[in-house]
This record gives structure tokens, sequence and C-alpha cells, in this order.
């Protein structure tokens, strides 16, 4: 992190240097006066209008390197908040990289430092450290959610409501300064009101905050969708029905496990990656335990669980290994054939947690398919399903309901896993590790809090927790942050942001 | 009269005649100027000493050897425990003070000192010499002094406001001094003068007591020095009073609004905001109408009553009337109005932690000529003004207190590390230490410094006693254990301490929530046959209750704030075009050594502080 001590002028090319392109950017920072930049431009630089386009060409002594578009930012209305030029060059990687050297060996600039223009943002408050996390994000979104969230939190949204978090604390704690200090003054009863409404407010804030944490983030930021059942359960055509329509244009993925078939499938807008446990089955009991194991640790991160059970063909002791796992749907093959019922009432389901209940029929057709199906929904229709969404717990042999609707399985498949992205996402999820994990903490002090301070009659007790809690929000707003935080963030970026 | 002194100070009010009494502890030649209408260490306003937070400032003074806590002991007439109710470590002590006799007492200790040398005179300049200063006073005689303490208080260029009448001076009937760059020219004040207010004194025998809450003086309610009977009392007690404002006081202060000093620009002065006048009542909270009045003698023998809580400047004929809206005060009549009086304010981002202005070495300052407001912040600037004009006279070492322990230094490090933009005054909530630096354990904080003066009197030896006895007591309750066995269980339940499952030390009994760590330490030491000083008790219990707590507290705000205590260089961090003019500017002026002083300066900017912390890592 040496460069944080180092306040010299900066350059670097801030649109990538990995091949030639029609365009590329330049950008400098941190000189002291534009017209000591004159010997390098054509244009005379007393007569640039700030915020606005001019050309020039660029020059080395008499010799002309391009021709080129500029801007001048100065100190205070630019990104990093000091004086700050982006030059347009033409994009051919030789000719950037002569015009980098024109002002490194000439003009006093050095190459910037991974992250650099953007800590002097943060270093003259252009930026706010959870707002450089957003920016973050944005650069290195691998999702749509992420793109989206880093624009919020660049744009000062999730701040804005951390600082109201921040805010609603600095009251918690006037309240309990007053109480101290100033209950004589104040009245006794109404310092206690005044504490207890503003770690209410306090308290609302950081729970809906938290709220925002809660679920398994990575499988909204890479989505998958996992089947597992028996062998001849019918995930293989279930996953080839899926795949059918859907296939991602990008077909390899990487970090995928060999153990299993896996291809990437594009349902309205989003990329899934659907996930055929299928790979790890053999019928050798120890490789199949060794199957489950693996599939249990892909379940616990997976978005979306569909379980398939042929009940001609069950096994009690496999489904019983799924007692922890809260499936999406619980899918029942092979409901046409005859004895489907009688061997259905014959299977133990009370150890399977599952928010849907679907039975299809098993045809085999060219592209391999189960259906038609019937679908039970714990909260009506399955089509109006519109959450929360809440684990329903069969124990028992199944009853048969009133079948609430026919048809394909696969849009009706796809459309309650969007709806499920749908739901967990509308929630605008704090994507941010360092966000979520501090958010908790404050919340699980917070709660704790709740719980104690009735019975905290000491008050410069009550003082020093609320203190402590108040480290943490500082951490998060950003104010003053431990130094491992700014050398993690700031390892994140590359040259030029 | 002898002209010439080893340590003169400027001024007789509580910073006055505390440095006076401690310097003249060291056996030095000391001279006290003092106008000549005002009495020394007088009470021109709240007829009180202590308060939360200030209660440990009294027993600090008295722990360093000051004479404000038994001056107070002497002339209380209501003693009470503040936040009795809220734990240990926020509980502080108030006497109500008889003003005649505090004074007298005052003037007593300080006429009793044979080295100490009162002259009642005015001012009228200072000037440097190549020995120290030459002090001209209003008789024309010049004196000299090596060492000079200023405690003027409101004196300064002090301008008096009732309504639209004004008068010069420093408090009522009193005649100001001259401005503060008359006196020195080379001295900084703050641009903008401060104020405070005082509330009319009403007469005694109109008002009607029966219609008010009465607060009775505490006989638990321990005295602050150290030396006397905890509770024992040397003046007759009585009680104060509670009453309230209403919405017809109220609508009279708001519907003359113009008249008023405060909100129509005549006084320019920064007020403190968290000791506001009725005015700024009424007009910064118009939706609250209620507001305590407290109605406290001022004296056995005198007339007067103060009305805490309606401090005003509004012109006379409103004061009356406002006041007889009062509940209780119908009848009142008004012996002395409420008056506001602006002054003089030394910056104090000038002065070192001794209280020595830097770039004049030898003249010292204290009291609220420092900007802070109250008799005991006034009192604890001047012990420590006056320990370090002494120990500079006779070339030993400076007293620099650690805001970690004590108040007082909190306080001294607040007002050098800045500059005030209001009159500053201590809350507990100013020190970062609050569960430690408390009361009960003032001897345990304030023995070290009090050594440091290298006195030898019955306070160091009792001083020296106390700590022998808590380290004694302290090992006592670590190593005394309870047996889980039928006897010990049995005496739990009978004493209400628990459940006894395994065996627990009695410093383990001591934590356990929802006991009081004091009565059951006094019941336990009893059983044991241990006889200790019931105050010693106190403190080991309450320590013993606070241990974990504080280790917590340490603990957490070590994480955060390790960095607070690397050194900086604050003359190359303004060196950096990173930093605002502004921040510059603030950085400049207090000269930050470490992180957290840094971040302590008002108005700093989150992106310096970043900028900062960036460079140390």
């Amino acid at each position: 992190m040496a460069f944080y001590t180092d306040d010299s002028p900066i350059i670097a090319c801030s649109t990538g240097m990995s091949s030639n392109t029609a365009i590329s950017v330049i950008r400098l920072s941190g000189f002291d006066n534009l017209f000591s930049l004159q010997n390098y431009f054509s244009f005379n630089l007393n007569k640039v209008t700030k915020r606005t386009s001019h050309l020039s060409n660029i020059l080395n002594i008499d010799q002309v390197l391009d021709n080129i578009l500029f801007v001048f930012f100065p100190e205070g209305e630019s990104y990093t908040g000091e004086n700050v030029l982006e030059l347009s060059v033409h994009g051919n990687l030789l000719n950037v990289q002569r015009i980098l050297d024109l002002f490194t060996k000439n003009a006093g600039f050095r190459s910037a430092h991974p992250g650099e223009f953007t800590y002097r943002a943060l270093k003259n408050k252009k930026l706010s450290l959870s707002q450089v996390e957003g920016l973050d994000m944005l650069l290195n979104a691998n999702s749509t959610l992420m793109l989206s969230q880093g624009l919020d939190i660049l744009q000062g949204d999730l701040h804005a409501q951390y600082l109201a978090l921040y805010n609603s604390y600095l009251s918690l704690k006037a309240a309990v300064e007053i109480s101290i200090d100033f209950s004589e003054d104040v009245g006794t009863e109404e310092t206690q009101k005044l504490f207890t409404d503003s770690f209410n407010n306090f308290y609302q804030l950081i729970s809906s905050l938290k709220s925002r944490t809660e679920g398994n983030i990575s499988s909204l930021l890479s989505p998958e969708i996992v089947l597992v059942g028996q062998t001849n359960a019918g995930k293989s055509s279930l996953f080839n029905l899926l795949l059918k329509h859907n296939r991602s244009i990008v077909s390899d993925i990487a970090g995928t496990t060999r153990d299993y078939v896996s291809e990437l499938v594009h349902i309205e807008g989003i990329n899934f990656k659907l996930v055929d446990t299928a790979g790890v089955r053999e019928s050798k009991d120890v490789i199949e335990n060794i199957g489950i194991e693996r599939a249990m640790d892909i379940l616990s991160r997976a978005f979306y669980k569909i379980l398939i059970v042929n009940p001609f063909e069950t096994n009690a002791d496999y489904l019983a290994k799924f007692s922890q796992i809260e499936f999406d749907i619980l899918i029942i093959s092979h409901s046409d054939k005859p004895d489907f019922q009688s061997n259905l009432n014959r299977i133990d389901f009370s150890f399977i947690k599952t928010h849907f209940l679907a039975k299809s029929s098993f045809l085999t057709n060219k592209s391999g398919s189960i259906e038609p199906l019937e679908i039970f929904g714990p909260m009506g229709p399955a089509l109006l399903f519109n959450g929360p969404i809440e684990p329903l717990n069969i124990s028992g042999p199944i009853e048969p309901v009133e079948p609430m609707s026919h048809g394909p399985i696969e849009p009706l498949l796809k459309s309650l896993i969007i709806k499920k992205f749908q739901i967990l996402s509308a929630n605008n999820p704090i994507l941010q590790e360092r966000h979520r994990a501090i958010v908790n903490k404050i919340y699980l002090k917070s709660s704790r809090f709740a719980n104690d301070f009735k019975d905290i009659d000491d008050a410069a007790i009550l003082s020093s927790e609320v203190n402590i809690l108040g480290h943490d929000l500082a951490e998060l707003v950003g104010i003053l942050s431990p130094d491992d935080v700014l050398n993690s963030i700031f390892s994140n970026f590359c040259i030029g942001k | 009269m002898n002209n010439s002194f080893d340590i003169l100070i400027i001024g007789g009010g509580h910073a006055g005649s505390e440095a006076a009494w401690i310097s003249s502890q060291f056996n030095l030649r000391v001279g006290l100027i003092s106008g000549p209408g005002a009495s020394l260490a007088s009470t021109p306003c709240n007829p009180a000493i202590g308060g939360v937070g200030k209660g440990q400032v009294v027993r600090e003074i008295d722990a360093l050897g000051g004479m404000m806590g038994v001056v107070a002991d002497k002339a209380g007439i209501q003693f009470r425990t503040l936040n009795e109710s809220k734990g240990f470590a926020v509980q502080s002590t108030r006497v109500q003070v008889d003003k005649e006799l505090y004074t007298q007492y005052a003037e007593e200790l300080l006429i009793g000192c044979t080295n100490l040398t009162i002259i009642r005179e005015m001012v009228i300049s200072v000037k440097r010499t190549a020995l120290g200063f030459d002090i001209l006073s209003s008789g024309g005689t010049t004196i000299s002094s090596s060492r000079v303490i200023i405690t003027t208080g409101t004196f300064l260029a002090g301008n008096l406001h009732t309504g639209e009448e004004q008068t010069l001076g420093g408090r009522v009937d009193c005649e100001r001094s001259v401005g503060l760059n008359d006196l020195l020219s080379e001295i900084k004040t703050l641009p903008n003068r401060f104020k405070t207010g005082t509330p009319p004194r009403i007469d005694k025998k109109t008002i009607n007591f029966s219609v008010m809450d009465p607060q009775d003086s505490d006989d638990s309610t321990r005295n602050f020095h150290s030396l006397s009977h905890s509770f024992s009392r040397t003046t007759r007690q009585v009680s104060c009073y509670l009453t309230r404002t209403n919405s017809e006081t109220l609508s009279i202060i708001r519907a003359n609004k113009e008249r008023s000093p405060i909100f129509n620009g005549q006084i320019k002065g920064v007020g403190p905001r968290y000791c506001p006048s009725i005015e700024d009542k009424a007009f910064r909270y118009t939706e609250k109408d209620v507001h305590h009045v407290f109605i406290e003698p001022e004296g056995l023998n005198l007339e007067t009553i103060y009305p805490n809580g309606v401090s005003t400047s509004l012109p006379k004929e409103i004061q009356q009337t406002f006041i007889r809206t009062i509940r209780g005060l119908e009848k009142a009549e008004i012996l002395v109005h409420g008056y506001a009086v602006e002054y003089d304010v030394v910056d104090t981002s000038e002065l070192s932690r001794q209280m020595e202005y830097e770039n004049i070495p030898g003249l010292y300052f204290a009291g609220q000529v420092c900007g802070t407001s109250g008799y005991e912040e006034a009192a604890g600037q001047g012990i420590i003004a006056g320990i370090n004009a002494s120990l500079s006279f006779l070339g030993r070492e400076p007293l620099i207190l650690d805001r970690n322990d004590s108040y007082i230094g909190v306080m001294i490090e607040d007002l050098v590390s800045n500059k005030r933009d209001e009159p500053y005054r201590l809350f507990t909530a100013r020190s970062e230490n609050r569960l430690y630096v408390r009361e009960d354990n003032t001897i345990l904080r304030m023995n070290k410094y009090r050594k440091h003066l290298g006195l030898t009197t019955k306070l160091d030896f009792f001083q020296e006693s106390i700590l022998e006895e808590v380290e004694i007591l302290e090992k006592l309750i670590d190593s005394t254990m309870f047996y889980a066995v039928e006897e010990n269980k049995q005496h739990f339940i009978t004493q209400n301490y628990g459940n006894l499952e395994s065996n627990i030390s009695l410093k383990e009994l001591l934590r356990r929530p929802n006991l009081n760590p004091v009565t059951v330490l006094e019941k336990e030491c009893l059983r044991m046959g241990a006889i200790f000083n019931l105050d010693v008790i106190r403190t080991v219990a309450i320590a013993a209750k606070y241990e974990g707590y504080i280790d917590r507290a340490i603990i957490e705000s070590e994480k955060i704030n390790r960095m607070s205590k690397k050194k900086i260089n604050w003359s190359e961090i303004i060196e950096s075009k990173n930093i605002s003019f502004e921040c510059k500017l603030r950085i400049k002026q207090i000269r930050p050594e470490t992180f957290g002083q840094l971040q302590r300066i008002d108005g700093i900017r989150p992106a310096t502080l970043a900028y900062v912390a960036g460079n140390l890592i």
C-alpha cells in the first residue's frame, strides 16, 4: 500500500491494455496546474473550458504523436477530487504506450497503481468507502444483480440507508447520554421514553437491513438448479427437457465439478446453471454414498432444488438422507403407470421438506420428457405463487388433493424458478460480503441488546454497550475503518479505474 | 507591601483561589490580586458544587490537595447523590452551598496561608520583562512575578445585559476589567465572545413552598473531602423544591422575542447549549412548555432564592411577569434581576496541557476565561495551573493528567486540542473511560498525581493507607472461596445471593447481576471479621463489578482505535494538497500529535482522516 503516502501525479490507460481498440482513454490525475502540460498539447490550454471536449495534437517536442480529444476536470469537480485530464486517443497499443511514456518520462507522472484513482477519490471524499465497494461491484460484476447493486451503492441509495442507520444510532447514543448527564433537566420518564423510542427505531432499521442479508447470496449470484433423485427417477429426462429450449449460448462453465453433468440455461434473461447429479450415481453402494455427500455439498449452495422420486423404485434410506434439505419442489414421476397410488402410499415422505409437490407422468419421447403433470402448492395454485416461501413439511403418505393445475411441466417449472428468483432479488439483498458481515454483526448485537437492556439498570454499562455497537457502525458507514479493509478493497482494483 | 512574587494569580474566583491555595503549599511567595468589590471564591450563579461529572472533578481536586471539597462540605446545606439509580460509575455528588459561608470559609483558608498575599486591586496591564512579568495595578503599583496565572472569569471586557439595559461589568455590582488584549496584546482570543446568564433572585418570603415538591438533603451522600468523616454535616440542612413552567410562562416569553437581547441581536456572544436560558428553551423547543424549575436557597441567612432553570436576560418587567406564572411563585418578588454577561475568551488551543500559554512561557490561564463554565471546571484548571506554575518555578517536571483516568485530564485535553465554539462544560459523556473514572475510586486514580507534587502532609499518608487497604482487600476477595457445600449453599439462600452450584470466589459473587456488590462485600467482611474502611470496601466492590465491562470496553475500543495512539507528523500532513484548506488551518492551530487527537478536532473531515489513516498504514 505504498501509494497511500504519495500524492504525485499519476497516469494510466483506463480502458485496458489487452488489445488494439478504436479508442483508448488515458486518465491523468493530481497535476498542479494544467498549463504546466502545455508543451505536450497543440491546443492553447489557456483557452480550455472545464468539462468540455477539445481537439488537440499530442506533441513530443515537435513531433505529433496523435490527434486526440481531451476533457479537463478541475480540482474539486473531478472523479478523484484532483485536477484530472482524460485523453481519448487512438487505441493502438503501441500508440497508447507511447503517450503514457511521454508523460511518465518527461512530465513527472508515474503509472497509477491498481485502484489508485479510486483511492484518491475516497481520500478526497468524492466517494465513500461503501461507494468504492459499489464501484468495485459494478466493475467486476458477473451477474446482472451485482451490476444493479453496484450502481445502487454508487448512486448512494444503500449508502443513504447506512447513513440513516448511523444517524439513528447517534440518537440512541444521545438518549443514553442524556439519561446520564441530563436526567435532572429532562426528567427520568422522558429520558427512558427517548431511549426506548430511539432503540426501537434503530432496531427497525437494522432489522430491515438484516433482512436484506438473509438467504444464500451466492445462490443468487450464480444460481444453480440442482436435480437429485435415484437412478431411473427421471432426472436426465427433466434435465434434457429444461435444456432443450433454454440452452445458453455460453456453454463452457468454469469451475464445474466433473462429477456432475451441468449446462447453462437461460431463462428470462437470467443464466442458471442446471446440474444433474446423475454423474455421481453408481449402482455400487459405496460410490452412491460418496455421490450423496457431493450432492449434499452442491445442494447446500443451490438456488433451486428439485427432488425427483420414482415411487416404483424408491429406497427409504435414500430419502431419509435428505431430511436436512428444503426442496423447492418434489416431483413424483411415473404417475401414469398402473399401481402408482398404491406404490406412492407405501413411501414414507415424513423426512422430506418441500415447497411444492408435483406428480408427473413419465412418457418417454424423443427428447426425453416427463409430462403432463399435476402440481400442488402450499399457498394455492403454483402459477399464482407469490411468496413468502415457507417450507412445507410432508408427513405420512401423500393424500391426493384437488389437482390445481395440469399441463406441460417445463413452463410451470420455469415460472416457479423465475418467481423465486424475482422474490429473492426483489428483497434487494446486500451482496457485498463485508457489508453483510457487519450488518449481521450489528443485528446480532442489537438483538442481544434488545433482550438485555431492560435488565441493565446501570446506565454506564448500557452506554458502554452502546459504544461498542457504534464501532461496528462506523465500520459500515466507512467513516473510519480498520486499515485492513482498505487493503482488501483496493487490492481488487485494476489500473485506471 | 512586597511587590515581587514567585507566582502571581490575577483573579480570585474558583480557579484563582485554587491556584493560589495549591501554589502556597509549595512554600513559594504567592500573590493573589482580585478586584476590590468581588469576594473570593464566590458563587455568583447556581449556589451548588458538584453535579454529574463535576462531583468527580471536585473529588479529583480534593485528592490533589485542593480546597474546593473542604469548603463545599463545610458550607453545604443540602447534599444529594445524583443518578443514584443509574449505576455506580455515573453517580455524582452535588452539594447546595450557603454562598456567604462558602466565601467566608474559602477566604479563611486563603488568609491562613502565611506565604500568600491577597491584593485588592484591579490590573491595568501585564508586561513581559526579562525575568517574567510586570503587572501594573489600578493603585499605581507595579508588581513583578516570574509566573502569572490569569483567572479572570467573565470580567475581561464584560458586558451585562438585562433587556435593553446594558452595563459594563464582570458580574452584577462588579466592575469589569480591561479586555484581554489591552492586558497583553500578544494573546490570541477567540473571535466570538462567550455569553452566559443567570436567573433573577427571588425573595424567599414571597414563595409558596407548600405547592412544590420538596427535595430533602440526603444523609447517605458522602462528603467531598477525603479526610472528613463521610457523612458528617457541619451546617444545618435544608430542602430544595421543584416546580415547573407552564404554557402561560412560555407564551409571555415568546411574545417578547424582540425584547430579548439574545434573539434581537443585542448579544452576539455564544451561550452554552447545555445550559440554555429560558428564552432559548422557549424558541428552540417551541412544542414544549413544561420545564423544571429548581428552587434553591442561596444561604441559611440570605433572603434570596435561586430559581434554577429560568436564566434570562429579558427586561425587568417581563422577568417579573413570567416568574409569577410559575406555580408557587404567584406572589414572588424579584430582589436581583437576571442578566446575561458577554466576555473575552482566550484561545485555549494556544495553551499546553500544563495550562501554560505556549508562546509566552510563564503565563498560565485557568477557569472561565478559558471558555469553560462551572465552578468545578474552573477550580480543576486552577489547581493544575497552580501546580504547574509552581513546579516550573521549582524547575521540576510538569504534571500532566491523562484523560483516561481523570475528568480534569479529559477537560484539559479537550480544551487545548480544540478551538471552542461554545462554553465548555464537563459531562460524563466526554470521557471514553466512564466506567473507570468514578467518584468512589478517586484516590486510586489520583494518588500518582498527588505523589508527583512531592508534598508530605496528612493527605499523603492517608492516601497511602487507603491504597494499602485496597490492595489487601482485593487479594482477599480473590482468594476467598465459597465451596459448594451445604453450609455455604444455605448462606447463599438466606442472603439472596442466588444458587451455589460450584465453587466460586468472593469476587465472582460480587459480579453477579442484580446484587449490590457494596452491601454484599460489607456483609461478607463482617462475617469474616475483616475490618476495612467502608470507603475501601465500596471501591473494591464496585471495581470488581465493573472489571469485566471495563476490560471489554478497552478491548473493543483498542480494536477499532488502535490507530488513535499512532504518532502523526502534523507539519507534514498540512503540506499535502489532498487536504482541504480549512482542515489544514485547524490542524495547524491544534498541532495534533496522535491520530486520536486529530480525530477529536471539531470540523476535521472524514476525508482528511482517511487520508492520514492511509498514510499511517
